[in-house]
């Protein structure tokens, strides 16, 4: 079942991957730190940016991750500031990317593409409101801190492995699917009545 | 594709070489070559000389690496052989790798400049000022590299009494992260001030889980700033065995251990 699922997610994840970790390389490049770039992230090419790790997962587990993008906060002039505009910038690309797809819905286009930006549109979506959960190593976890204050950005390695895992039995309990859920069955509202003419 | 997929294989394997590393009865070796020769990522053949340090020592890795290098020519894997030596003791060894990766016109020569940066600490060759304004004039380095660099810096201006600069590094520092060496310049930032609460709690937070070893060494280095040897020489020998690197350390208190004067004060106070 995983891989069925794996292959549906396929085209809104790679899409989404490569558009959310280039955007979060070049706004860092843009607000001063030059490493993303030096490392070849500032590209569409989806390899440069699919985790192998995170590609396998996708089929054994139902789910995917990207290669995430580390940024030097000692280059920003503003780290705070600068830190949440680079890890907004991840986030907004999907939710800009979900709804240029839901706009090509509405335009109707053939059965294949519709298949293709359905998975797009959902799969973006999600992708945007899952990482602003504030839980390492999702994009939320240095959004929050950067707006609470007297809060650090960084969280140790340590703390990142152990949030890691409790995101993973969130995941596997089912707790992120209740989070999910809802939001699918909104985006699923909107999507055009009657769009796969079953 | 042909080398996502080659890293794509790579993974399994790494990740059971990261399993059998952890036991100790099952020889990883093979798995980390196989991971290399997938990925052919200096990573994994740092992981692969590692292992082959731990298991088998220094001659062995060295061999490694001699064989690894002209397939990779990274600088990045040559930093890897050369903290190799740098941890057994051997500076001029690493010099080595480093200057010859850099003249070989090795990929990435920036990632030596973290290994040049520590070895600029006790090798006359090095200049330790003019590597931590390469590392800052920067803005494409990793953020330990970028930290490290910093904190050398602050360390400079209190050695030259600049009270404020050093400060402003060590808030920039303490505004992205928790880190022990940015507390110690604060602590002694407040001394100066007679904020002595103050200077107390960041002692307090400086100290966290340092060992002896480290932590009465960075107070000596901070009181021999503020002007009282005595002091911190007091502190050095609450520090016990002190590092040979830093008996070896080109700063004030490199100094300061390796005078005579420091001896002596040891020596009766051993007596006592």
């Amino acid at each position: 079942m995983s891989w069925q699922i794996g292959l549906l997610l396929l085209p809104g994840l790679v899409v989404g991957l490569t558009i959310h970790e280039a955007a979060h390389a070049l706004s860092a490049k843009w607000l001063g730190d030059r490493g993303p770039q030096k490392a070849g992230r500032i590209t569409l090419n989806p390899f440069k940016h699919l985790s192998p790790l995170g590609t396998l997962a996708l089929f054994v587990l139902g789910f995917g991750w990207g290669k995430p993008v580390v940024v030097n906060l000692y280059n920003f002039k503003k780290p705070k500031l600068y830190y949440l505009l680079s890890s907004l910038a991840g986030p907004a690309s999907n939710l800009m990317l979900s709804a240029i797809a839901l706009a090509v819905l509405y335009l109707r286009p053939p059965l294949l593409i519709t298949y293709v930006f359905i998975s797009i549109f959902l799969v973006n979506a999600i992708l945007a409101v899952v990482n602003l959960l504030p839980v390492p190593p999702l994009d939320g976890s240095k959004i929050w801190p950067c707006i609470i204050p007297g809060a650090r950005p960084t969280v140790s390695a340590k703390w990142s492995k152990i949030w890691m895992a409790v995101l993973l039995v969130c995941f596997f309990t089912g707790a992120i699917g209740r989070i999910i859920r809802p939001i699918l069955n909104m985006l699923m509202s909107l999507l055009p009545p009657n769009l796969l003419n079953f | 594709m042909l080398r996502f997929l080659g890293k794509l294989l790579a993974v399994p394997v790494r990740m059971l070489a990261n399993l059998a590393s952890l036991a100790t009865f099952i020889n990883a070796e093979p798995l980390w070559a196989a991971a290399w020769k997938l990925s052919r990522k200096p990573q994994d053949g740092a992981n692969w000389l590692f292992l082959k340090y731990r298991k088998y020592g220094l001659e062995d890795a060295r061999d490694l690496a001699k064989k690894i290098l002209p397939q990779t020519k990274s600088c990045l894997f040559v930093s890897a052989i050369a903290f190799i030596e740098y941890h057994n003791r051997n500076p001029k060894a690493a010099c080595l790798w480093a200057n010859t990766a850099k003249k070989a016109g090795y990929e990435e020569p920036e990632a030596l400049l973290m290994l040049e940066l520590i070895l600029s600490d006790i090798l006359e060759e090095y200049d330790r000022a003019q590597i931590v304004e390469q590392i800052l004039s920067r803005n494409d380095l990793p953020g330990h590299v970028t930290l490290n660099a910093l904190v050398v810096k602050a360390n400079s201006l209190l050695d030259l009494q600049k009270w404020e600069q050093a400060e402003k590094i060590a808030d920039r520092i303490l505004s992205i992260q928790e880190q022990n060496d940015a507390r110690f310049i604060k602590w002694v930032v407040s001394l100066k001030r007679d904020e002595k609460a103050r200077a107390d709690e960041h002692l307090q937070k400086a100290r966290g889980k340092l060992p002896n070893s480290v932590f009465y060494p960075a107070i000596a280095h901070g009181l021999l700033c503020l002007g009282r040897k005595k002091d911190a020489m007091e502190s050095l020998c609450k520090a016990g065995k002190i590092d040979s690197y830093l008996k070896r350390s080109k700063t004030k208190l490199g100094q300061l251990i390796r005078s005579e004067e420091f001896k002596n004060f040891s020596m009766a106070k051993e007596n006592k």
